[in-house]
């Protein structure tokens, strides 16, 4: 088949221009990552990634600041690194609250890790209130008129983030 | 947004999120809604739209909230430690728990000596009672709980709750106390539930016994396995149903509370569940032995916010089986499976049941 005789050329060549890349820019990215997140196996994990990532983006033909490019997947990377980490210890404090016969099992553990991750994901982009405010209502059933005071904003407001939140998530999924 | 069907999809998708908002602000009058209901006919993409905008909010919906809470609403990182046991204290529960369907829950601490707690509709919510005892509300239940000197107090305000009682940390040891409009149940070392029904009380009793004074008369010892009904003056004493009958329960009974008949028999095959076993509430679960789906439905529309009906036609139609409560799609499409009838969404809060 032409067609992906063809895609299969054009990977090929994506990889052979992400080895370049590696090969002239990873001790640099490495030494970059170590210095802004103080640790050195951190920063391995995240140049590898950065990379991983790099190899599976398609945008890449023509690179024309290849280290600032690099910088921006892995500073993404960070930020997400340390968005999951938050959510994973503040999870973490609260089973530390509960008693050891209510505690969950690392499965049930992982599944709520992972539902709580996705749903960060997906209000990645949202202002603080916005978020808040979605949140607020879906997960504790809030009505528009106690978000308004919560959040000190007025109803109008409320619908508004409640909208752009769905927004968001309604657009992420269309990228799918 | 150069490419014009890509800008098209987009301007659906903001008329999707704007409709959601609209809705969910509970101020959508008949004309709004008649207006959505065009749009949403308008064009498939709308409704597949529609669809997608219910699995996201279905999905947030069904985040385990004390989790969500402590990870994802706080405010500065730094607070987040602060939050994550403020919130214990506070607030918690169990959303529709889709993700990890058999976890515990995360319970709420009750710390102070005197505060009122409350379910939403659909929430099974855990209290820990100060003692060591849980406390477990259904859907749409409050309670305010005062431990003092005396006694340890519960007044059950709304709905039903589940006791698991703990032996009193302090010496001499307080009695536990329920209280009702109707009179005061004291915990005899036990496990038992308490339903508000109209102007009445049910106690079931599943371990060691409950006392029953009603405001109006002497008291009286229920025993595990039995359960009771009572008023201000008199107590009516109930066999325990097998909880395969746990649907035919609060919002059924106050219908009528006097003559209902437990559902009796169980289908051939399936083993009823012992009358000392915890309701299947407590485990989300709704039972159904061969119950009439008229009285199903009614059952599980405490569990939901909207209208929930079924058309007269298959209202006695039997089911027997176990519900997830958590997940009413799920039960949805059960019952289409096991019956000739068919679920309509007319509204996202409307869904009627009708011949298939």
């Amino acid at each position: 088949m032409p067609a992906s005789d063809c895609s299969l050329s054009t990977d090929s060549l994506h990889g052979d221009a992400v080895g370049r890349l590696y090969g002239e820019h990873h001790g640099w990215l490495l030494s970059w990552l170590r210095y802004k997140l103080g640790s050195a196996h951190l920063a391995a994990d995240l140049a590898h990634d950065t990379f991983v990532r790099v190899l599976t983006t398609r945008a890449q033909a023509g690179i024309l600041q290849p280290r600032a490019y690099l910088r921006t997947i892995a500073h993404g990377l960070a930020v997400n690194y340390w968005r999951r980490q938050d959510i994973e210890r503040a999870y973490l404090d609260l089973l530390a609250t509960l008693p050891a016969d209510l505690a969950p099992s690392p499965e049930e553990r992982l599944l709520v890790l992972e539902a709580l991750h996705q749903a960060d994901a997906m209000l990645a982009r949202l202002s603080h209130k916005a978020r808040r405010a979605f949140l607020m209502h879906q997960v504790d059933g809030s009505t528009y008129a106690e978000i308004a005071l919560e959040l000190g904003v007025s109803d109008r407001m409320v619908r508004k983030y409640v909208a752009q939140a769905m927004l968001q998530c309604l657009a992420l999924a269309a990228a799918d | 947004m150069a490419n014009p069907v890509a800008q098209e999809r987009f301007i659906v998708l903001q008329q999707a999120a704007e409709w959601y908002a609209l809705l969910e602000s509970g101020e959508a009058g008949e004309r709004e809604h008649v207006k959505w209901q065009r749009w949403l006919a308008a064009d498939p993409l709308h409704a597949a739209t529609w669809r997608q905008v219910q699995e996201i909010s279905g999905q947030f919906r069904s985040l385990p909230q004390a989790p969500a809470r402590a990870a994802l609403m706080t405010g500065a990182p730094q607070s987040r430690r602060a939050f994550a046991a403020m919130l214990v204290a506070a607030v918690g529960g169990l959303a529709l728990w889709k993700f990890a369907p058999g976890m515990a829950a995360p319970d709420d601490v009750v710390a102070g000596t005197s505060t009122g707690y409350d379910s939403a509709v659909g929430q099974l919510r855990r209290l820990r009672l100060p003692d060591g005892g849980t406390l477990l509300l259904d859907t749409d239940s409050a309670v305010d709980i005062a431990y003092h000197t005396g006694a340890r107090r519960i007044v059950l305000r709304r709905g039903r709750i589940h006791i698991d009682t703990a032996p009193d940390t302090q010496q001499p040891a307080r009695p536990l106390l329920v209280q009702t409009g109707q009179g005061v149940l004291r915990a005899l070392g036990t496990r038992f539930e308490v339903t508000l029904l109209n102007g009445r009380t049910r106690l079931r009793v599943e371990q060691g016994a409950v006392e029953i004074t009603p405001h109006r008369n002497v008291a009286r010892v229920v025993p595990a396995g039995a359960g009771a009904q009572f008023d201000t003056s008199t107590i009516d004493g109930e066999t325990l149903p097998a909880h395969g009958a746990d649907a035919a329960n609060a919002a059924h009974a106050a219908t009528r509370p006097d003559d209902y008949q437990w559902p009796g028999g169980s289908a051939p095959g399936t083993v009823p569940p012992a009358a000392n076993a915890a309701p299947a509430w407590t485990r989300r679960l709704l039972l159904a032995d061969n119950l009439p789906l008229g009285d199903f439905v009614r059952e599980l529309s405490r569990y939901r916010h909207g209208y929930l009906g079924c058309a007269p036609e298959v209202a006695g139609l039997r089911l027997v089986g176990a519900y997830p409560l958590g997940d009413h799609e799920a039960v949805f499409a059960m019952l289409e499976d096991s019956l000739p009838v068919k679920v309509r969404h007319i509204l996202p809060w409307w869904v009627t049941i009708t011949a298939r």
